[in-house]
């Protein structure tokens, strides 16, 4: 049994307290009292005032305990079994006439810390806690380097070598949780990381250890520890006040030989932030974009392609939440508020089992819990955003809130163009609100909201809209020390509408909409050293609509026109356990079946099985009811990886995986766009199955200052949708008719040189991929070059990026980013015939060409004011210049027909260097 | 549905367009390209032939030699005969709205293209041809209808006309023997001309979405007052309606977007263009272009400089000035460059010279036009 913050911390204020002086009141120490619905001040005062008896407890606990009884010339046991009759309080008597209260709990009092390591008026005491349910765990919070916590009893019937720590890590000053942190023994080799709720689980044989424990921002530490049973330690770290003296995932140090995880990318947000991005706000997705592996179209689009692997293929969780279009202003902010990021996972080789749905990648963002202690806030304005955050504790050290909200102000920008878009409007927001609340110590509840919205029109023409609306409650639950749970339920929203009102004949709005609600429960059990398992289900039931068409306005004549909506469940269960062979080799195994329903109502177009899929071929319209079955797809997905350390700083990793994927973007254009359809799997339309094999080196040098890595890759996709030539994709009550199956290989290499700490840090990333695709559908109609293999929108060979930062001192720092990569390839043509009075280009094989390649170099600066830790304020501004070469870097590269004759033209979404300023003030 | 130009306001801050011309393989060329329609209307049907050229050559290659013949379902056969080079062409065809057609061409390597048999459109007529008049522009708009709603797919062509004029007027004319006054008529072919100019871009518009066939205010042409010297006078456009089927729609559609609608951030991707003509000698070769059948409807309208806002319309001689040119200079207008507008007189009446200014300001139809009036003007 597990307790929570609150419980342990036990602070009493005393004055005037002198044993010597009590003792002598009361020789017989018996005590005479008369109380009517007395709180429990008043007897702990008439029992102090008649004898030497001095008490400790937490009031909060007894604020609802009223006492109605009378003694008289009884002992203090007689009093106080009397007045804790039938109550969950316990109390404990120790050696020197103290008295402990505590609920539910025995205190074992001679395990208490002796009083002369109580000094001074205001004391902390250090409280060992008999569970009575498991007499052998007791927690701490060890809060002391040199000091040697005993864990567990040392009892003669308990054989097992080795015993279990658990405990939460947190931070000190807010009382967050800190999740990442490492806790590890240099010898034996083993080390764990805290979970998302700072939880960690720590196996070690009996006996004397030495556990070392860092996490990013936090001044590394160690605590001394004497095992000799299970039992709980909780760590308190202390913040670091210079922000900028480590500012990189030094918790990640030796993770990445030590984790049986591979292609795992993790940072913080102070990582992020420190990276240069246009516009100067950290911006979460284009800070990936400078790993390995994880590329986009261009700079106009945040959607990533992991891999080789499509935009579509990325899960992306916000605390949970399916994010279905993570970006504002068509693609170019990222819609997470860094104010509220804690850290973003980025999994792009070995996914764990418990999360399923998308071939390429998972990226898990966790949102700050706010501070348990007391009110802070934060605020920043840049150029085009800006933003406000605030948080603290409603009830302290038990409940936050961190309420957060971003909003753009770009209309001054559209204000200068020609007076032809003066009517223009762009505006976007995001909010995000997470409470987390603990019940009890077994019990923490936390409740994340999430919306965003952009609205954009041109010209007062077309008004484009579209936002996320997400939900979720999460119940952490633990069962034991060994044992917990985890209840998640949610609803995620995506939607968007086109309205064009200038034509009051045509005027249309035009509105799509994903929704899903969700059930997960994920159990984590560490049954012994040799076995940590992880286990669950996930059940989640879609609802989408795939486009309604409607008039607007009286004259309209729009007809009204709706695509049938489309309902279906996909769940999962999964097992996976993390098998520590020997401290060396440690396999994963996982094991997810997931199952998906594609439900009725619905009308399925029926085709014979040989034949093309066109309108032309429709056997028969087969109609189902609410909730029929219409189409069960199902298959187990594997995760396996395995890792073996040669040394303290030397590792391999392989690792084998198959994902499923049972929904699809329907688009055609080179960059996801926020008005792309989703399609959800059905009878004629496959789920995508993806499988990946993984090999990796991890070698760390300089006393793991330096982490270097090699990973290769090869990995098949199939059924990724492609589509015909003028493939309608809007408002198709047939879309089958319109796509293409395509199978698809990627393969690459990637080289990470991470220098995590130091005056200069930073990495330096380069992968060589591939990623081809083939059209494999036989009756598609049609052939896309030749039915051939050909390069994917998103393969760019070539990849390299530096990230660098060096800090001057600790109020300033700057940064330098550079990223080169090969040019995507693009369709260009072959000829050119004269059409319609204007000469217009012909086309043959896709993408047979490359645009030229990209470099770029980005400089920021951070100036920090002052580090007076009692501040009110402390600002800090960030300047900087986005493509500071000016380079006119290609978005694409196309031929127009103009006025009858044919123009090529080179795209640059940023041609020009781009300063920018931000301003951040925390309070 | 999704507009291309969403992101014109970002490309306009940001981005950059720069000419760009990639070194490419113009494996491409020689593709046959065929261009009409079968006129069901009284009009002719003319079928152009031409080949695709390299991209860095661009230049237009006709086919010649070929037979071309409409054929009907039933299998009349009509030929048609080449009146230039690589254009066929035959007057009025009788036309069985019931049947279906296609073209059948044999060109002169011996090989047999056959377009696919279309039925036949009748195209409605325009209903208006208007424009509406903004601060600095006027956008020229069609409507039209179909009351038996069996046109859905329509597509525009038009020819603009319009009258402009030199700087100013050239009164006097330079001879061997002297400045003379020039006669009227002379003066008003230097100074009246008329331009012309033809719709490059595909222009389509469907009701396919609508409850009824109608096409309300499709904006066909753009004019502005101050980069053009359309509104300088008098302007007219001749607009010319055909209705297509639904196929031949998305073909022109597909054709529209892989040649005129690229460039923006969410560019489609450019696909082969084919049609509905196929090879039948010779599967592998690719032919571009579509055949249907229907009627051409046009309508003409005129918009005269007083039904626009009162504001100074671009001339295109805005940079022109008139110099003053001494009495005993008058040999330099000997070689043509400078042209006589009229005597310079100084206030109080004494001619002191010739007001002249130069031959591109003051000869029409080196501004884009010819001086002769068209027959319908």
């Amino acid at each position: 049994m597990r307790f929570s913050v609150g419980c342990l911390l036990f602070i009493f204020f005393f004055s005037g307290y002198s044993p010597e002086l009590q003792a002598q009141k009361n020789a017989q120490n018996l005590i005479t009292v008369t109380l009517h619905d007395a709180p429990i001040q008043e007897l702990v005062e008439e029992i102090e005032s008649q004898t030497d008896y001095f008490f400790y407890y937490d009031i909060s606990l007894f604020d609802s305990l009223k006492f109605n009884f009378s003694v008289s010339r009884e002992p203090l046991s007689t009093v106080l079994n009397r007045a804790f009759a039938d109550t969950k309080f316990n109390y404990a008597i120790g050696s020197q006439n103290e008295v402990f209260l505590t609920k539910e709990a025995l205190i074992q009092t001679n395990l208490l810390a002796t009083p002369d390591t109580l000094k001074g008026k205001h004391r902390t005491y250090h409280v060992e806690i008999e569970d009575d349910q498991n007499p052998n765990t007791k927690t701490q919070i060890a809060t002391l380097e040199n000091k040697l916590y005993q864990i567990g009893i040392n009892t003669a019937n308990n054989g097992s070598p080795n015993a279990l720590i658990t405990g939460y890590v947190r931070d000190a000053k807010t009382g967050e949780s800190i999740a990442g942190a490492s806790i590890y023994t240099d010898k034996p080799r083993i080390g764990v990381a805290s979970d998302q709720y700072g939880y960690y689980a720590i196996s070690l044989s009996k006996g004397r250890h030495i556990l070392n424990i860092q996490s990013i921002g936090m001044k590394d530490t160690r605590r001394q520890v004497l095992l000799s049973g299970d039992g709980k330690m909780n760590i308190d770290l202390q913040g670091q006040v210079m922000m900028l003296k480590n500012v990189i995932v030094s918790a990640e140090k030796m993770s990445n030989i030590r984790s049986v995880d591979m292609g795992v990318q993790k940072m913080d947000i102070k990582t992020l932030k420190q990276v240069p991005v246009v516009f100067g706000e950290a911006d979460l997705l284009r800070v990936l974009l400078t790993l390995p592996g994880v590329k986009s179209v261009g700079e106009a689009s945040t959607g990533l392609n992991v891999r080789g692997g499509s935009a579509d293929q990325n899960l992306i969780l916000f605390n949970d939440a399916t994010i279905y279009n993570p970006s504002h202003f068509f693609g170019f902010f990222s819609a997470f508020n860094p104010d509220v990021v804690k850290t973003v996972e980025l999994y792009k080789s070995s996914i764990p089992a418990r999360y399923g749905g998308r071939l390429s990648s998972v990226l898990d963002i966790t949102s700050r819990e706010g501070n348990k202690k007391e009110f802070k806030g934060n605020a920043g304005i840049g150029l085009v955003t800006s933003r406000l955050e605030f948080e603290g504790p409603i009830v302290k050290d038990k409940t936050s809130f961190i309420l957060a909200g971003r909003t753009t102000y770009a209309n001054w920008l559209l204000n200068l163009l020609p007076p032809e878009y003066k009517l223009s409007r762009a505006s976007f927001y995001d909010l995000n609100l997470n409470v987390s609340h603990q019940i009890n110590k077994n019990n923490n509840l936390y409740l994340t909201a999430y919306t965003s919205k952009d609205n954009f029109n041109l010209n007062s023409d077309t008004t484009y809209g579209y936002g996320n609306l997400n939900l979720s409650l999460k119940w952490k639950h633990s069962f034991s020390d060994k044992f917990y749970g985890l209840f998640i339920t949610g609803y995620d929203q995506y939607k968007y509408d086109i309205t064009s009102t200038q034509n009051p004949v045509n005027a249309y709005k035009f509105s799509f909409g994903v929704n899903q609600s969700y059930f997960k429960a994920e159990f984590y059990y560490f049954l012994s050293s040799k076995h940590s398992l992880e286990f669950g289900l996930n059940s989640l039931y879609y609802d989408l609509h795939p486009g309604t068409y409607e008039p607007v306005g009286k004259p309209s004549l729009a007809v009204p026109d709706t695509v049938q909506k489309e309902q279906a469940l996909e769940s999962a269960v999964y097992l996976s356990d993390k098998f520590t062979i020997t401290p060396a080799f440690v396999v994963e195994a996982g094991i997810r079946f997931s199952v998906y329903n594609y439900l009725g109502p619905q009308s399925v177009n029926q085709y014979p099985s040989n034949a093309p899929k066109t309108t032309d071929n429709i056997l028969s319209v087969k109609t189902y009811g609410s909730n029929d079955f219409i189409k069960t797809y199902s298959g187990p997905e594997y995760r396996l990886s395995a890792r073996y350390a040669f040394s303290d700083n030397f590792s391999i990793k392989a690792s084998y995986n198959t994902e499923q994927q049972y929904i699809h973007v329907l688009s055609n254009t080179t960059a996801i766009s926020p008005t792309d359809i989703w399609k959800l799997s059905d009878p004629n339309i496959a789920p995508e199955w993806g499988n990946q094999y993984s090999l990796g080196f991890y070698k760390n040098l300089k006393n793991n200052t330096i982490e270097t890595s090699v990973e290769v890759y090869y990995k098949t996709m199939q059924h990724i949708l492609d589509y015909k030539s003028g493939a309608v994709l809007v408002l198709n009550h047939h879309i089958e008719t319109d796509v293409i199956n395509t199978n698809g290989r990627a393969y690459g290499v990637e080289f990470m040189i991470r220098k995590a700490t130091g005056k200069l840090n930073g990495w330096i990333s380069y992968a060589y991929s591939r990623t081809e695709l083939k059209q494999a559908d036989p009756y598609a109609g049609e052939l896309i070059n030749e039915g051939q293999y050909y390069p994917a929108n998103y393969d760019q060979p070539n990849a390299l990026t530096i990230v660098a930062n060096y800090r001057v001192n600790h109020r300033f720092s700057f940064s330098l980013n550079f990223a080169y990569n090969t040019g995507r390839p693009i369709t260009l043509p072959i000829g050119v015939f004269r059409y319609d009075s204007s000469y217009r280009t012909s086309y043959s094989d896709r993408n047979a060409y490359r645009i030229p390649d990209y470099y770029r170099t980005d400089f920021s600066m951070n100036i920090d004011g002052n580090h007076k830790v009692h501040q009110k304020f402390h600002n800090s501004w960030t300047i900087g210049v986005y493509n500071m070469f000016g380079t006119h870097n290609a978005y694409s590269v196309y031929y127009i027909s103009e006025n009858g004759v044919v123009n090529g033209y080179k795209l640059s979404i940023f041609g020009s260097a781009i300063p920018f300023v931000n301003f951040n003030v925390s309070f | 549905m999704k507009a291309k130009i969403w992101f014109l306001i970002l490309i306009l801050f940001w981005a950059c367009k720069d000419k760009y011309t990639p070194h490419i393989n113009s494996s491409g060329s020689g593709i046959l390209v065929v261009e009409g329609f079968i006129n069901t209307g009284n009009g002719p049907t003319n079928i152009l032939l031409t080949r695709t050229a390299p991209l860095n050559d661009v230049s237009t290659i006709p086919e010649p030699g070929a037979q071309v013949e409409v054929e009907s379902e039933h299998g009349a056969r009509f030929s048609l005969s080449e009146t230039s080079a690589g254009n066929y062409s035959i007057d009025r065809i009788p036309i069985d709205s019931n049947q279906k057609y296609r073209i059948h061409i044999k060109t002169s390597n011996g090989l047999d293209y056959l377009s696919a048999l279309t039925e036949v459109k009748i195209t409605p007529p325009i209903d208006t041809v208007g424009y509406d008049t903004a601060s600095d522009h006027l956008t020229i708009y069609v409507s039209t209808h179909d009351n038996r709603n069996k046109s859905e797919y329509y597509e525009w062509y038009y020819q603009e006309t319009w009258k402009y004029f030199a700087f100013t007027l050239s009164n006097f004319k330079y001879t061997p023997a002297g400045i003379e006054p020039r006669d009227t008529k002379d003066a008003d072919t230097l100074y009246n001309c008329w331009a012309y100019n033809q719709s490059t871009d595909i222009l389509l518009a469907s009701s396919e979405n609508l409850s009824s066939d109608v096409i309300y205010k499709f904006p066909l042409q753009t004019i502005s007052y101050f980069t053009t010297n359309r509104l300088r006078d008098r302007y007219s456009i001749l607009v010319k309606q055909i209705v297509l089927t639904k196929d031949w729609y998305e073909w022109k559609q597909q054709l529209k977007k892989n040649t005129e609608q690229l460039g923006s951030i969410f560019d489609a991707q450019p696909s082969e263009t084919g049609g509905n003509i196929v090879c039948t000698t010779d599967s592998s070769q690719r032919v571009i272009g579509f055949i249907g059948c229907t009627s051409e409807i046009d309508k003409r309208i005129f918009i005269s400089r007083s039904q626009i806002p009162d504001v100074a319309v671009f001339t295109g001689y805005e940079s022109c000035i008139a110099d003053t040119v001494d009495f005993g200079s008058y040999s330099i207008f000997a070689n043509g460059s400078e042209l006589i507008i009229n005597l310079a007189v100084r206030p109080g009446g004494a001619e002191v010279g010739y007001l002249a200014s130069s031959r591109e300001c003051m000869i029409c139809s080196l501004h884009g036009g010819t001086s002769v009036k068209p027959s319908f003007w």
